[in-house]
């Protein structure tokens, strides 16, 4: 017995005393913390992870998926922002803004598949808010010199900057977590509460104003990384967005515990304050070293194509009007986007089955100005009697301007449109693109929202403009490839042929550029007075200008709303300034998209086009609610927070 | 070993927790008049019911139909509180709704005795032709109220604008219309001053309407009041 006490004794020494060095075994499948820092290769590689994470509302963005929606089958019917605006509609929904929407505070587990949703936990604001303050803890311990951790800091800086902005304009208000929290047992420990909206606006100015110190003199020939400059229009942004919030918070009625404690809403009068941080920051910039690109065109064509290059290639803008991009180089998962395929029309879709989704709006088309009449909102008028709010289809009582080609009644409109936006019978890709709903017989009798075909005078006519669907773009509703409003998205597509698979776009995109500084300054200067008019009236005729104007108008608030509407079309900013402006709940109030009808009259000789004004063929009342302006918090069970109003 | 899983798989009486085999109903009643407030199936007046018992709790929300009554069939019994959030009806410093603690076991009832913002009194409609006329007087019970508790000054209820709505289906209201008429009035009602309405809506000037049908109707006053929502009156149906 009391051998074998001995030998189970011995037995146990030997298990306990076991802590050999060799045992002490570094992970092989993973990279540590000091070997990824101590390289500085590493350290890029790091910071590329935190940019790729930013929440630029890019083209792989979608309201309802969130950001980078680019693996699989994105199959997402190509719900892109610009169509919850009065300014856009889907080819075959009617879509409003609901719970499901805008949302960066989780991700749904499932929507994305891949390892084990992997991306879902990295990409949720916390997540990268965490990875940027243990990037801050480690910066001072780097072996890089002291020149490369102020930048560093700078960079930081302004990706949580962004980060924040990202959260204050979806939810108000939230918990401003500065350092890395560490876990010592008890999880009520990490809880943070909210910060009040107006603690969160300045935190993120006051991130901006870091990152502006850290980035002086840093230059970033590619503009891929945060320079003082991209620090610059990003507190621009910021601060007119809460200078907005504040001015226009009474035009709103939203009531409970988050509004009593100050989480939701800014006081009016803080209003000032955010306008002159506005005017300053972009003052600084417009000061700086960029300039418009094309700006000064000798013709509206020069104008159209310069505008139009430079979002196919923003590459072409540097060293002018870029100030941030978000670039893409490599095809393929989590690499590449997708607007070449939703959004070519039908003609060009080039064996992809569901293009022809993003559909301008009458509304919008009725934004560009005649440069006949600067200054002046102009709709399209299509009849004799000249009134634009008939709405009701065609009338044969009615009188119809009759044209050749339909390209002519729109000759004289901004070089925006036609930059922008595919308008019936103009070219792309070397093809005439054909949008048409119906036709007048010769007998007076008129068919449309059917396909049909009738001769006259030996010539075939159809109601959908061709026979054959890969011949024409607009109205038919088979699969909702083809356009409902008459229009289609011209704005960064490719002039190569798609590539008919998921994931194979490279286009790069501008999250800042020079004009949107620039209108922010006219905007801040003219709602508040503050800063200089001059200036004001300066940078708006000068984006004018660029556009093929030559007749300055002045900074009124509705010119510059104008302005932005047209100059940042589908650059998903349309719809943060419906909120932050809170005009989204009257402009989306039982309110419908229209469609600017092209039909051809065959009681001429030869036939002629018209055009009839009319809702959409899916369009149904939509209401923006006032909740909206906030969205939901999401995990309450978990984080303890308080819930924003009415949800 | 069956009877080891018998006598696992067997639960005590205590885990059979009572399912949602209550419930809550009730009506909003005009106080003074004595008949249902009319309101919004969409976005409309909202009854917040917050069970005891749970920290944090997050409030269910039960919707008012269009004919001003409510009802939930499906919850546990407990004690909750109960307050209706969203109102067409004065609930602020001078006319408070009070937060009701309700015990619902059973199919229990509860109502709320209510005023208003603006009732729609004396109203006609008549089909003329293609249109829809609606004549219609205003009647506003209380003209300004102190809004919050230490208010020194009383804030004017104003009337902001009336509508007729127009749709197919009998729900019709401000967030389901497919037509409507609007007349902006920016003004406390006074009888003799501005409280006759005249309305019409013509239904060959809208494509959903221009080919007829069996159409419902309401009119709809909105105050500019915190939350409010629209005050109808009766829903009529035409046909066209």
């Amino acid at each position: 017995m009391k051998k074998i006490n001995f030998i189970l004794a011995i037995v146990f020494l030997m298990v306990v005393s076991s802590c050999h060095d060799q045992l002490d075994v570094q992970p092989l499948d993973r990279i540590t913390a000091g070997s990824l820092f101590g390289d500085p290769g590493g350290t890029e590689l790091y910071m590329a992870d935190l940019y790729f994470r930013l929440p630029v509302e890019d083209l792989n963005y979608y309201p309802r998926q969130g950001f980078e929606v680019s693996y699989g089958g994105p199959n997402n019917a190509g719900e892109a922002q610009a169509m919850f605006t009065p300014w856009a509609s889907h080819s075959g929904r009617n879509l409003g803004l609901n719970g499901d929407h805008l949302r960066w505070w989780s991700v749904d587990r499932g929507t994305r598949g891949i390892d084990g949703d992997r991306l879902d936990d990295d990409h949720t604001p916390w997540t990268l808010i965490r990875n940027v303050n243990l990037f801050i803890d480690i910066i001072p311990t780097l072996d890089v010199d002291d020149q490369i951790k102020t930048q560093y800091r700078g960079e930081a800086a302004f990706i949580r900057a962004f980060a924040y902005f990202g959260l204050a304009k979806r939810y108000g208000g939230v918990p401003i977590i500065t350092e890395a929290q560490v876990f010592e047992g008890n999880p009520d420990d990490l809880l943070v509460t909210r910060s009040t909206e107006k603690e969160t606006w300045d935190f993120v100015l006051s991130e901006c104003d870091v990152a502006i110190a850290n980035l002086e003199g840093i230059e970033v020939p590619q503009a891929r990384k945060a320079s003082k400059w991209a620090a610059l229009a990003l507190k621009s942004r910021a601060a007119l967005f809460a200078a907005s919030v504040a001015k226009f918070g009474s035009e709103i009625d939203l009531a409970g515990p988050a509004v009593a404690e100050g989480l939701v809403g800014l006081p009016a009068s803080a209003a000032d304050d955010y306008y002159q941080q506005c005017l300053d920051a972009s003052k600084e910039l417009m000061d700086g070293p960029f300039s418009l690109y094309g700006a000064s065109p000798a013709s509206p064509e020069e104008a159209a194509q310069n505008f139009q290059a430079m979002f196919v290639d923003p590459d072409l803008a540097l060293g002018t009007e870029a100030i941030f991009i978000k670039g893409k180089t490599l095809q393929g998962e989590f690499q590449a986007n997708n607007y070449d395929i939703w959004f070519n029309p039908h003609q060009t879709r080039n064996g992809w089955p569901h293009p022809g989704r993003m559909c301008p709006t009458l509304d919008f088309i009725d934004m560009f100005e005649s440069y006949n009449n600067p200054g002046v909102n102009t709709p399209v008028v299509t009849t004799v009697d000249g009134d634009v709010d008939d709405y009701n289809g065609y009338d044969p009582n009615r009188e119809y301007l009759k044209f050749d080609d339909p390209t002519e009644l729109f000759a004289d409109r901004d070089a925006r449109l036609h930059a922008s936006v595919i308008i019936p019978g103009s070219m792309f890709k070397e093809t005439k693109i054909v949008y048409q709903n119906g036709y007048v017989q010769p007998d007076g009798e008129f068919k449309t929202d059917t396909k049909l075909s009738m001769e006259v005078d030996g010539v075939t006519y159809h109601t959908f403009g061709a026979a054959d669907s890969k011949d024409y773009s607009g109205f038919d509703p088979t699969g909702s490839n083809h356009t409902s409003t008459g229009f289609g998205l011209r704005k960064f597509l490719q002039p190569d042929p798609v590539v008919p698979a998921w994931n194979q776009g490279t286009t790069d995109f501008m999250e800042f550029r020079l004009a949107e500084v620039m209108l922010n300054y006219a905007e801040a200067q003219v709602e508040s007075g503050l800063g200089d008019a001059n200036v004001a009236t300066d940078a708006l005729n000068a984006i004018r200008r660029r556009a093929g104007h030559t007749v300055d108008i002045p900074v009124t608030v509705d010119n510059v709303k104008r302005e932005r509407i047209v100059e940042l079309a589908f650059e998903n900013k349309a719809l943060w300034d419906l909120i932050r402006r809170r005009e989204f709940h009257k402009v989306m109030d039982q309110s419908l998209k229209y469609a600017l009808v092209p039909v051809m009259d065959l009681r001429e000789t030869p036939p002629k086009y018209m055009f009839i004004r009319q809702k959409t063929r899916q369009s149904a009342p939509i209401t923006f609610r006032q909740r909206d302006y906030y969205r939901r918090i999401e995990n309450l069970a978990l984080n303890q927070l308080v819930q924003n109003p009415e949800w | 070993m069956l009877l080891l899983i018998l006598v696992g798989l067997t639960a005590c009486e205590l885990d059979n927790l009572a399912g949602p085999d209550s419930g809550l109903y009730g009506q909003i009643i005009d106080e003074e008049t004595g008949e249902l407030v009319p309101q919004d199936i969409i976005n409309g007046t909202l009854i917040e019911i917050w069970e005891d018992g749970w920290d944090p709790v997050t409030p269910q929300r039960l919707e008012v139909k269009n004919d001003g009554t409510y009802k939930d069939t499906r919850l546990f019994s407990n004690t909750y509180s109960v307050i209706p959030v969203n109102t067409n009806f004065h609930n602020n410093a001078s006319i408070g709704i009070d937060t009701a603690r309700v015990e619902i076991n059973g199919q229990t009832e509860y109502n709320f005795s209510v005023t208003p913002y603006v009732r729609i009194v004396d109203f006609d409609v008549a089909q003329n032709g293609t249109k829809v006329v609606a004549n219609f007087r205003l009647e506003q019970p209380v003209d300004s109220v102190y809004l919050a508790e230490g208010d020194v000054d009383r804030t004017a209820v104003i009337i902001d604008e009336v509508s007729l709505f127009v749709h197919f289906d009998p729900n019709v209201g401000r967030e389901m219309s497919l037509g409507k008429t609007t007349e902006g009035i920016g003004a406390v009602i006074e009888e003799g001053v501005n409280d006759t309405y005249r309305l019409e809506f013509d239904t060959s000037r809208d494509t959903d309407f221009v080919n007829g049908g069996r159409i419902y109707m309401r009119v709809g006053a909105q105050a500019e009041m915190p939350q409010a929502r629209t005050n109808y009156g009766p829903t009529v149906e035409l046909d066209f």
